[in-house]
């Protein structure tokens, strides 16, 4: 494991908040979101569907598919604020800097091109490679993913490759122009497990090989525990708590969290019929937010206070914080 | 074939094949999504049918609710040669075999009311006068815990989970003997997910009803299942109690889910595990035999 190291993080994200007009007002997708990604380090960014970690994700690259917008915040990358560069800078941090991972394999490619044309695009564009070279570096990637036969796979049309096959080539493609940056928009939720397994194990040997950092965006809290090394919760835009990944799991603190991880199904330990937590309700309505603190209606352990007062983000240890009111500071 | 219990349910020799998609090259067969498949489900229990995508469990569903006709085979249901019944006896007969789908945004119809949506099977099978059945349906939104003002609204005011619990309704409504659930929560959020998992429980501890949980994930079937069988390529390869099946799984296949499958638990992160299946079990796998009381395993592949 690489032990992040102290200089200045790769990606400082500070306050992001990202709006998407609608006819009921506005909706805050994403609420002043602070970030930190060091080098070599893996954040794990979890939450259940409409939480705003995928606007996140896109906003990191300046993306936000209009008519939504970064209403607010600085996003620092390698030391470039990219919430000031112009669209060309910004094409080339998105094409070299950053590489990302979708969701789904299938609607992520090209269907009329073949791999190996979308694998050489980028570092064409990017690195100025002849087609030539592009294409023997598309072929290398492509082994490195563990594609059994990839000259095969770079003449393959993507409808001729399996679920996985996909998912491998998206990788390597994503890492063609060698990237220090790799965000994965649920990169295995759409995958079978053992296959899942697969892609999983390739991103954690990739990132120590390369040194990489990864921003690892998943609903699967397994998928999280697989690879992060720390761990952001979001619920309702917001961050609601933050830390070391052996810390959340081992001892979460937010309410939200806490009933969350007992909800999960596992393979192991507590058994059928030993009661589950239960987590009542479901998750708010953007654009008609409940007042103070978000998880106040299913909140077990809500009071008065709770439903005044938004809770600010509170330091409960080492690199770890929480958004409840319930929670007190580190002794 | 299991020992305790009368089958509800009997599956026998089971075979479904689609031929080869158009424009394939000659050589490519036609696949067997369901390959001489036999299954019993016990009257009253929670059964857990797992396996990969393509692995044929939805073919499988879809043949016993006859939906899709098996190429060849037996099914037993209540005692009745189930493939054989037609027409209007099969229309009445459905109506003690009932199904919750995977998707809840495309399996009700955006343009009827909730109540209209779980009325439904009570008007098509003829059950109840008017007023009994406005009775059932408010009896049955409580039932899955939706509120009774949700009686007149429409699907789409619905979150994924309420519209999951809508299906539930609905597929009650009838007072099935057998319910099928096809991945029911895998569209689900986490927290929703829990929800859905524990209204069947609970519905099946007050209704008595059978239940086919058919899942890709076995840490969802361990929730609720008794007993949980393992497909792969169109057949069995294991089929055991649930707690068995957890603790001393013995087929190769079973045993790769099982590891494969990513814990929520970062301690266990460096874990080595196996993700390739042994070259021995990858062919067809062979018949079921028993290894211990009530629990099953394939053979090895079949030469040729």
């Amino acid at each position: 494991m690489l032990t992040p190291s102290q200089e200045r993080p790769l990606l400082e994200v500070e306050n992001l908040s990202v709006v998407f007009p609608t006819p009921r007002g506005p909706v805050i997708a994403v609420d002043r979101v602070s970030l930190r990604l060091a080098k070599g380090e893996t954040l794990g960014l979890v939450g259940e569907s409409g939480s705003g970690k995928s606007s996140a994700a896109l906003a990191l690259l300046r993306l936000v598919p209009s008519p939504g917008s970064v209403a607010q915040g600085s996003i620092r990358f390698q030391g470039d604020e990219l919430m000031d560069l112009p669209e060309p800078r910004l094409r080339e941090i998105r094409g070299r800097g950053i590489g990302f991972v979708f969701q789904e394999p299938g609607v992520a490619l090209n269907p009329l091109m073949r791999i190996g044309s979308q694998m050489a695009e980028g570092p064409i564009v990017h690195l100025g490679l002849s087609r030539h070279q592009g294409w023997e570096r598309g072929r290398r990637l492509l082994g490195e993913v563990g594609i059994a036969d990839p000259e095969a796979c770079m003449w393959a049309y993507p409808f001729q490759l399996s679920g996985g096959m996909r998912q491998r080539a998206l990788i390597a493609m994503a890492l063609a122009c060698e990237p220090r940056l790799l965000i994965g928009d649920e990169p295995t939720s759409a995958l079978d497990v053992s296959v899942q397994a697969q892609i999983i194990e390739l991103l954690k040997r990739i990132q120590r090989k390369r040194g990489l950092s990864m921003l690892i965006i998943s609903h699967d809290w397994g998928v999280i525990a697989q690879l992060a090394d720390r761990v952001a919760v979001m619920y309702a835009g917001r961050i609601i708590e933050e830390g070391a990944a052996a810390d959340v799991f081992q001892s979460p603190s937010h309410p939200y969290t806490q009933l969350l991880l007992q909800t999960v199904p596992r393979l192991s330990g507590r058994d059928r019929g030993a009661s589950p937590g239960f987590l009542p309700g479901s998750a708010p309505d953007l654009a008609n937010l409940p007042s103070g603190c978000a998880f106040h209606p299913r909140c077990p352990e809500s009071d008065p206070f709770c439903t005044e007062t938004a809770p600010p983000a509170t330091r409960i240890g080492s690199g770890r914080f929480v958004r409840c009111l319930k929670r007190g500071p580190a002794a | 074939m299991n020992g305790a219990g009368a089958p509800i349910l009997q599956v026998r020799g089971l075979t479904k094949s689609y031929r080869r998609p158009r424009g394939a090259p000659d050589g490519v067969a036609p696949h067997k999504a369901l390959d001489d498949l036999s299954l019993d489900l016990i009257e009253g229990e929670a059964l857990g049918l797992v396996g990969e995508s393509g692995c044929g469990k939805t073919t499988l569903a879809r043949c016993l609710l006859r939906l899709e006709k098996p190429d060849t085979g037996k099914i037993e249901f209540l005692g009745n040669d189930w493939l054989a019944v037609r027409g209007r006896e099969l229309r009445r007969q459905r109506r003690h075999m009932q199904a919750v789908f995977q998707d809840p945004y495309t399996s009700l119809n955006p343009r009827m009311t909730v109540s209209q949506i779980v009325a439904e099977p009570l008007a098509i099978h003829r059950m109840g006068k008017l007023s009994e059945r406005r009775r059932r349906v408010a009896e049955l939104l409580e039932a899955v815990g939706l509120e009774r003002e949700s009686a007149d609204r429409l699907p789409r005011e619905f979150s994924g989970g309420q519209r999951q619990r809508i299906a539930i309704a609905r597929a009650l409504a009838c007072r099935p003997r057998l319910l099928i659930a096809d991945e029911p929560v895998s569209a689900l959020d986490v927290s929703i997910q829990g929800q859905i998992i524990a209204l069947l429980a609970d519905l099946r501890r007050r209704l008595g009803i059978s239940l086919l949980f058919i899942s890709h994930g076995l840490a969802v079937v361990r929730m609720l299942c008794d007993r949980v069988a393992v497909m792969y390529r169109g057949r069995l390869v294991e089929l055991a109690p649930a707690q068995k099946l957890f603790s001393q799984a013995r087929h190769p296949y079973t045993r790769l889910l099982l590891e494969a499958a990513p814990e929520p638990d970062p301690s266990r992160r460096d874990l080595q595990i196996g993700l390739e299946l042994p070259e021995s079990v990858r062919g067809r796998p062979g018949d079921l035999e028993q290894c211990a009381p009530a629990h099953w395993v394939a053979a090895s592949p079949s030469r040729g």
